[in-house]
């Protein structure tokens, strides 16, 4: 029994309501805090002009800081929170696997190869425009390691068991490792090295309108589509015999949602890097509240995880005058202890 | 029981299908598990699955439950070929109580009885056709006795609890076959003797892979005897069960006799075979 008693039509209802407000009200704080701080209320004010609410009063400064610079940023915040956290609670059950993260299937270290290759070789680099190659050869990198992956899990067989798909993640992702660092020792100039540590420890930054909508679409699909599934991922509670035994397709459910978690999960690494944690923990922080069924535990994940990402965004950009702390380095921070503590309680139980 | 009311659309006890098997032989690499093995489960009546360990009694289950698909052979419920049963309406015929199925995941007791709904619910998992569902699970959580328990967390449930709770969730299914593996794992006699006594009164066709002989002779009405995945003896559980038979598969002097008190058979044993008495 959750101990906050939100198990009921009631208190789930009121926690949902609850939830949307924090995410609401941090956004809102999010956007006031920066290089210049916005109070909250022309923070509301920009946003209320801009959806047409008639010709309120707000600075040409005030409209771009908020609406231009961190409104895309918050927004893209919010969708990669939404997305880790719910592809982490996604993959936790299907692999009955308390440390089974977004990044299980190799796309985060794939998109690193192509995100090293864009940084350090100047792949395509003279093609495209700049901002577009790195998420482009992100998300290429990321879909040839899940194809690897899925190549050697699948191999005799096809079932893509839990255990035999993490190995191949895990190889997989040791392989991108090494092509990764022999690029950087090799050939990495001047600040080339930093440079891909900030990758990999991913940021918000680059965020404008046009890659926030990108992400923001990604969520809203990717949570429509898993909700979809959640009666079945429910079943997987007691393992695949017990699922398959209770009429669920345990192969053809499992393809779909590791490849579908794997392509939104590449999607925000591209734009945004490997945002660490996000998916490991916030399941597990979610789950005494609301319980382990998946039409509530989804849901609840993604804002969560939304949330947090908000607020380790504001953070990143605002701790350090002119500098980006890693939001990476950010979450994990937050992530390490809870998972001492998750660990902690394993043992004792 | 008031189970029998949900089933009451198929028609009354004499109507329940029977559960065959013919020629099911299945491999693992160079082994052969099940060796054309036939099995006849009558309808409505507790058909005990017997045999030493390792002798192929949960792979046949598997195979009977549709789980897993044999190298030979066929299995068919009611006069269908399993095969020819799409999954959800397969998980409305035929229900199977697994051996430790465990979780981490910490669901309620009638979350998991709910979890049986699923077979019944839209293929999107809407709730909105299957309008009995709370009803049934209610009733089901009462025929198991868990309804004072409902809310509380698997991890606080002892093995009896639990192994009703997964009784609960098969019976959600309202299926018409119910298939266990070895149910009595684990319990205490009494959890094991009410156990039992509780699947017998559910009146469904019944297969029970049993390890404790003196179960199968007082709850089962007929027996099917495996051994290294053939079958030794099948039959009326008196007739099928000769001390030969038991002395043959499981190397023990051992007959059945008349119940001092019941009108059934229970077991006798001298100890295990002799030396030289083979």
């Amino acid at each position: 029994m959750s101990p906050w008693g939100a198990r009921g039509r009631t208190g789930r209802g009121l926690l949902a309501l609850g939830a949307l407000a924090v995410l609401l009200g941090s956004c809102a704080v999010a956007l006031g805090v920066g290089s210049v701080d916005v109070p909250v209320a022309r923070v509301l004010a920009v946003v209320a002009r801009r959806a047409g609410a008639g010709d309120l009063d707000v600075t040409l400064l005030e409209d771009q800081l908020v609406w231009q610079l961190r409104l895309p940023r918050v927004l893209g915040a919010v969708a990669v929170g939404a997305v880790l956290a719910a592809c982490g609670a996604v993959l936790q059950s299907l692999t009955r696997n308390d440390l089974a993260d977004p990044f299980l299937l190799g796309v985060s270290s794939g998109a690193g190869v192509g995100a090293v290759s864009v940084i350090v070789l100047g792949v395509g680099v003279g093609g495209l425009a700049a901002g577009a190659v790195l998420p482009a050869a992100a998300f290429a990198g990321a879909l040839a390691a899940l194809a690897a992956v899925l190549l050697v899990a699948s191999a005799g067989g096809g079932a893509l068991r839990p255990h035999r798909t993490v190995l191949a993640g895990v190889a997989v992702a040791h392989l991108c490792g090494a092509y990764t660092s022999v690029v950087v020792i090799m050939h990495g100039q001047g600040d080339a090295a930093r440079r891909v540590l900030a990758w990999t420890l991913g940021s918000l930054a680059g965020l404008r309108w046009g890659s926030a909508l990108v992400l923001l679409a990604a969520a809203v699909v990717a949570l429509v589509w898993f909700l979809a599934y959640a009666e079945r991922l429910d079943a997987f509670a007691f393992g695949e015999t017990s699922a398959r035994s209770l009429g669920v397709p345990v192969t053809a459910t499992r393809w779909v949602l590791m490849v579908g978690t794997a392509l939104v999960t590449a999607t925000t690494v591209a734009y945004a890097g490997a945002i660490g944690f996000v998916g490991l923990v916030v399941p597990h922080l979610v789950r005494p509240l609301v319980g382990s069924r998946h039409r509530v535990l989804l849901p609840a994940s993604a804002v969560a995880g939304a949330v947090l990402l908000v607020w380790a965004d504001t953070a990143a950009r605002s701790l350090v005058e002119g500098q980006e702390v890693p939001i990476g380095a950010l979450t994990a921070l937050i992530g390490v202890p809870v998972l001492v503590w998750l660990m902690a309680r394993r043992v004792a139980a | 029981m008031s189970h029998r009311t949900h089933c009451v659309h198929r028609g009354g006890h004499g109507d329940l299908p029977e559960l065959t098997a013919a020629g099911v032989t299945v491999r693992l690499g160079d082994r052969t598990v099940l060796d054309s093995v036939d099995l006849r489960a009558a309808g409505g009546r507790v058909t005990g699955l017997l045999g030493p360990n390792g002798s192929g009694k949960t792979t046949l289950l598997h195979v009977l439950a549709g789980l897993r698909r044999p190298d030979a052979g066929e299995v068919q419920v009611g006069g269908a070929d399993l095969r020819s049963l799409p999954d959800r309406r397969r998980a409305r015929t035929l229900a199977l109580v697994e051996q430790h199925a465990a979780t981490t995941v910490d669901l309620t007791v009638r979350e998991v009885v709910t979890l049986g709904r699923l077979p019944h619910r839209g293929r999107l998992g809407g709730a909105a056709r299957d309008t009995r569902g709370a009803e049934v699970v209610e009733d089901v959580l009462a025929m198991v006795g868990l309804a004072p328990l409902a809310e509380r967390p698997w991890g606080t449930l002892s093995g009896g609890e639990r192994q009703r709770a997964h009784l609960g969730r098969t019976l959600a299914q309202e299926p018409e076959v119910l298939l266990l593996d070895e149910p009595t794992n684990h319990l205490d006699l009494g959890q094991q003797l009410r156990f039992l006594s509780l699947v017998r009164e559910l009146g469904l066709t019944a297969v029970a892979a049993l390890h404790d002989l003196e179960l199968a002779a007082a709850y089962c009405d007929d027996v099917v005897v495996l051994d290294a995945g053939r079958v030794r003896g099948a039959g009326p559980v008196d007739a099928a069960l000769t001390a030969r038979l038991l002395a043959e598969v499981y190397g023990v002097e051992a007959s059945l006799a008349p119940h001092p008190r019941l009108a059934r058979p229970h077991l006798v044993w001298d100890g295990p075979r002799g030396e030289g008495t083979a």
